[in-house]
């Protein structure tokens, strides 16, 4: 009983990895603009697609896609901004409205995507999509295994250029103040943009690696949004290590209520874990500038 | 927009009327504008009113439509009766996520309900032994108006245009009763509001009971009028999207603004249905460009421009009759 309790746990964390990676990729717009990215899990659909054309008419291995769909999805990201996003901004539109727009926006790309595609499941097979390592009673799938690591060396990415670069800072900057990073001399409105740009982007890079152990079909961006907002409250808004981190804690929520009791109550248990932390923690447990 | 006696008594005789001029399909799409009002008026008076965008009213919905049908397939109690209980078991379901979202800002509450819509939808499909899963339950047809169910679609239009009023004026009573005043000043501004006495999470909870209570009492009439439900077409996403997208169309927080919002989204849903052929998707492609067009170009709905074309046309004929008076 407890080796699989411990494998559901390992399994989840695994998982819980590339949770962590999308949702960073939504924490970013929120806490710097206060812009909740309600088409995220659309776009990290639209780019599993993308990653499976690749590898299906390309042969290109998912994990090779990665650059291809983050430098695509970065210049989507920007497009949408510039066609929906700034007009919204620059009047200083409510929450719900932005929401709002881009739930339509999620609508719109989940119902375009089954027009183009259909209703009908996808699997990619990669080379090492089957393969597992055992590790003494333990048995440890290679595609989660390297979505994990993934994930991790991406997150480190996005802290490193966060902390060493201008924009980084820039964006963090415009994120705590941003009258006083415009005073300061930064370009605020174009912090926004690759603020954005840098969220849809993050959502490409999380897509191929679910791609390798995870079926496509247009709806599953739907249930990913909700974690992410889940993982992003939990971990506190606009913290990059917090939704790392919380993205874990969810994915071995969800794997270890999968595996004791039944994987449809798995969501009723993130819900309940989402009102308890919404009850006592609603600011998350990580501060509250990107981090 | 206030309405003179006189006219009101001939719009009401012309919507008694209806039934007897068209057609019973046509009469199908005149039902289902009254029933989008009927849900998006009560929607309205939380997400509108109250100012607490709801992307997850189905989950009231289903709650109506299952307590109802589970009381009338497996007891034999009347919808007549299910529907209130049904009304009545929506409110613990709002305050679950109301309590702990009230007191908060930003985007808490949205995220809630839709987190509540899909988990009530993974229970429907969970508990299988009560609520027969995602298989569905389909009803006998009876035709009888004892159990909720007419013969033709004449019968569930009265039905409908009844509730459509109904939660209209319930809207209505909100807007200018002592808790619409509440809520306006709390969206205006929770701090001073809240310093002048007003219980900010009390008057919100009110406002989400409400509208909780009438969805689910729609859902029950729905349940009767499709004789069939299960758990993906009583509580989806989709029909939660329709009913926002309804009340943002014509207008938030406007009395008369569902009215307008749900017969655009019909038109709409029929215009989008012929152009597309009935691709999967298509039609719900276009919800989502109107959804976006109307936050940018018009986030306040399009109710002002009626009231301002009615206002326009009664001016002139007022002028017009008042001059010759005069003159």
């Amino acid at each position: 009983m407890e080796i699989f309790v411990i494998q559901a746990v390992l399994n989840g964390l695994f998982l819980g990895g590339i949770y962590g990676l999308l949702a960073i990729g939504l924490t970013l717009p929120f806490g710097v603009m206060d812009i909740p990215n309600f088409a995220h899990g659309e776009f990290v659909m639209l780019a599993m697609y993308g990653a499976y054309f690749l590898w299906h008419y390309a042969h290109l291995d998912p994990l090779l896609s990665i650059p291809i769909l983050i430098a695509a999805f970065f210049i989507i990201g920007l497009a949408f901004y510039n066609a929906i996003l700034r007009r919204l901004i620059a009047v200083n539109a409510s929450t719900p409205a932005r929401l709002l727009a881009l739930a339509g926006l999620s609508i719109f790309l989940l119902n375009f995507a089954m027009c183009l595609w259909g209703t009908s499941h996808r699997m990619l097979k990669a080379d090492y999509t089957m393969s597992a390592i055992i590790f003494g009673s333990f048995v440890i799938r290679v595609p989660l295994l390297v979505s994990f690591v993934g994930s991790m060396i991406l997150t480190a990415l996005v802290m490193l250029f966060l902390h060493k670069t201008y924009t980084g800072k820039a964006l963090m900057a415009t994120a705590q103040d941003p009258e006083a990073a415009t005073l300061m001399g930064v370009n605020t409105p174009r912090m926004y943009m690759i603020c954005f740009g840098i969220g849809i982007a993050l959502a490409a890079a999380a897509a191929p690696f679910l791609t390798t152990f995870q079926v496509i079909f247009p709806t599953i961006g739907m249930p990913l949004t909700l974690a992410g907002f889940v993982i992003v409250i939990m971990g506190g808004l606009g913290s990059v290590i917090g939704a790392y981190i919380a993205g874990l804690v969810i994915g071995i929520i969800e794997s270890v209520v999968s595996l004791l009791l039944t994987p449809e109550l798995a969501w009723v248990a993130i819900f309940i874990v989402f009102v308890l932390i919404l009850l006592f923690k609603p600011k998350g447990f990580f501060g509250k500038w990107i981090k | 927009m206030k309405l003179k006696l006189p006219v009101s008594i001939i719009i009401a005789i012309f919507l008694l009327a209806l039934p007897l001029l068209f057609k019973q399909d046509v009469i199908h799409y005149l039902n289902l504008i009254f029933f989008f009002t009927a849900l998006t008026a009560a929607w309205n008076i939380i997400s509108g009113f109250g100012g607490q965008l709801s992307l997850g009213h189905s989950a009231f919905f289903a709650v109506g439509a299952y307590t109802s049908t589970l009381l009338y397939m497996d007891l034999g109690v009347t919808p007549w009766i299910g529907m209130i209980i049904g009304g009545l078991l929506a409110i613990p379901v709002a305050f679950l996520i109301g309590y702990p979202t009230f007191r908060l800002r930003g985007s808490y509450f949205v995220l809630a309900t839709l987190a509540l819509a899909e988990v009530v939808r993974r229970l429907l499909v969970y508990f299988k032994e009560v609520t027969r899963g995602s298989v569905g339950i389909p009803m006998p047809f009876t035709g009888s108006p004892k159990n909720l169910q007419f013969p033709n679609e004449s019968g569930y239009y009265y039905l409908f245009i009844v509730f459509a009023f109904l939660t209209l004026y319930i809207g209505w009573r909100v807007r200018y009763g002592r808790i619409g005043y509440f809520l306006l000043a709390i969206r205006e501004d929770e701090e001073a509001a809240e310093s002048l006495g007003v219980s900010i999470r009390r008057c919100k909870l009110f406002a989400f009971y409400i509208s909780a209570f009438f969805t689910a009492i729609i859902g029950t009439i729905y349940s009767q009028w499709a004789s069939y439900i299960d758990p993906d077409a009583v509580c989806s996403i989709e029909l939660s999207v329709q009913i926002a997208l309804a009340g943002i169309l014509g207008g938030m927080g406007t009395v008369w603004g569902p009215l307008a919002g749900a017969a655009i989204l019909i038109v709409s849903q029929v215009l989008g249905l012929s152009f597309t052929g009935g691709l999967i998707g298509g039609v719900y492609m276009l919800y989502g460009l109107l959804l976006i067009v109307t936050i940018l170009l018009r986030p306040q709905g399009v109710i002002g421009l009626f009231e301002q074309g009615i206002r326009g046309v009664f001016k002139l004929f007022l002028r017009r009759s008042t001059g010759s008076v005069t003159n």
